[in-house]
């Protein structure tokens, strides 16, 4: 059973890095923090980089195959990559469907 | 280079397969059906490249056993020689599911694995059917300008990663999709090409030579007619 604890440390790791890499200021203060939005320094193509290399962590630790930017992800009503929560919750709700 | 090659067992795909084995790349192939080439840098996969879920396992399979990709060239196609109104709606489906879905799919997976490691390069095939508006071949060409109009978004979108998308657009070349064509009919396609000669895979692997080399990552976004159209 993966934790969500697992997967919001994973994801904290991933978008710390990738925004670093990335030469992008941004801080994670809360998992509550805007993540992809008006208000935040990521752009569409940082939000890219960061599913892809979530997806591709995930394959590599759990050996789950996932696609995180699914028709299902663009119909909600509110936006799973909204803030890093909310990422995290639709993740791992993804993680245990598959 | 780690290549990914779809298409491989038969025709095209399969020479280009062997071309770049014999060049000492590795390569990951894929088909519906298994395939007989033997070579120790040679993995194939059976699969519908429609197929998503399976198209995932290869991508997973290829990570397993690579740490980069360098090259995807999509060859794989089906094509259904028939005049529009004799044509059923499903065929349509058909073609336009391995030719474009297919398409997308690998570049798709192939990108996600490429912008990680900032390269990359996508090779699609196309047809000079496209641009030939060919009597008897409207599903088949329209599913290849489909290709053709996607590669170019493609190439904008994955610009930023450095990869280049590009696609080849062969004339008429004696493969198994075309075995149903007479040869006269072959030799009539050829006669529009500007260089009226048929292609052969020597021209097509030139080209793809082109695309692969270090010095070509300002080339993209470009279609490659074979024999001029």
């Amino acid at each position: 059973m993966i934790e969500k604890t697992d997967i919001r440390k994973l994801i904290t790791d991933v978008v710390s890095e990738t925004t670093e890499q990335m030469g992008i200021d941004f801080e994670i203060s809360d998992g509550e923090s805007p993540l992809y939005g008006k208000t935040t320094p990521i752009n569409s193509i940082v939000l890219v980089n960061i599913i892809v290399a979530v997806e591709d962590e995930l394959n590599t630790r759990y050996n789950k195959s996932i696609i995180i930017a699914s028709e299902k992800a663009f119909s909600r009503k509110l936006s799973p990559f909204r803030t890093i929560e909310s990422l995290v919750d639709y993740t791992t709700e993804l993680m245990q469907e598959t | 280079m780690n290549i990914i090659i779809t298409g491989s067992r038969t025709g095209i795909g399969r020479a280009i397969t062997e071309e770049m084995l014999n060049r000492g790349h590795s390569v990951f192939g894929c088909s519906r059906g298994n395939s007989d080439l033997q070579h120790p840098d040679y993995t194939h996969f059976e699969l519908d490249v429609a197929d998503e879920n399976a198209v995932k396992q290869l991508f997973d399979a290829f990570k397993r056993k690579h740490k980069e990709l360098d090259v995807l060239i999509n060859n794989a196609g089906t094509a259904s020689m028939n005049h529009l109104l004799l044509t059923p709606a499903n065929t349509v489906k058909q073609i336009f599911e391995t030719n474009f879905v297919g398409t997308f799919i690998f570049c798709r997976e192939a990108g996600k694995i490429m912008s990680r490691q900032n390269h990359g390069r996508i090779i699609n095939m196309s047809s000079v059917a496209s641009a030939l508006h060919l009597p008897g071949e409207s599903v088949y060409a329209a599913s290849k300008a489909a290709v053709e109009n996607f590669s170019v978004t493609a190439a904008k979108e994955l610009s930023s990663f450095n990869i280049t998308v590009n696609t080849i657009g062969p004339g008429p070349v004696k493969t198994a999709l075309t075995q149903n064509i007479g040869d006269e009919k072959l030799t009539k396609v050829a006669e529009q090409l500007i260089t009226q000669k048929r292609t052969q895979i020597a021209d097509i692997v030139n080209i793809i030579d082109f695309l692969i080399d270090e010095k070509s990552e300002q080339i993209t976004g470009q279609h490659f007619y074979i024999g001029g159209v």
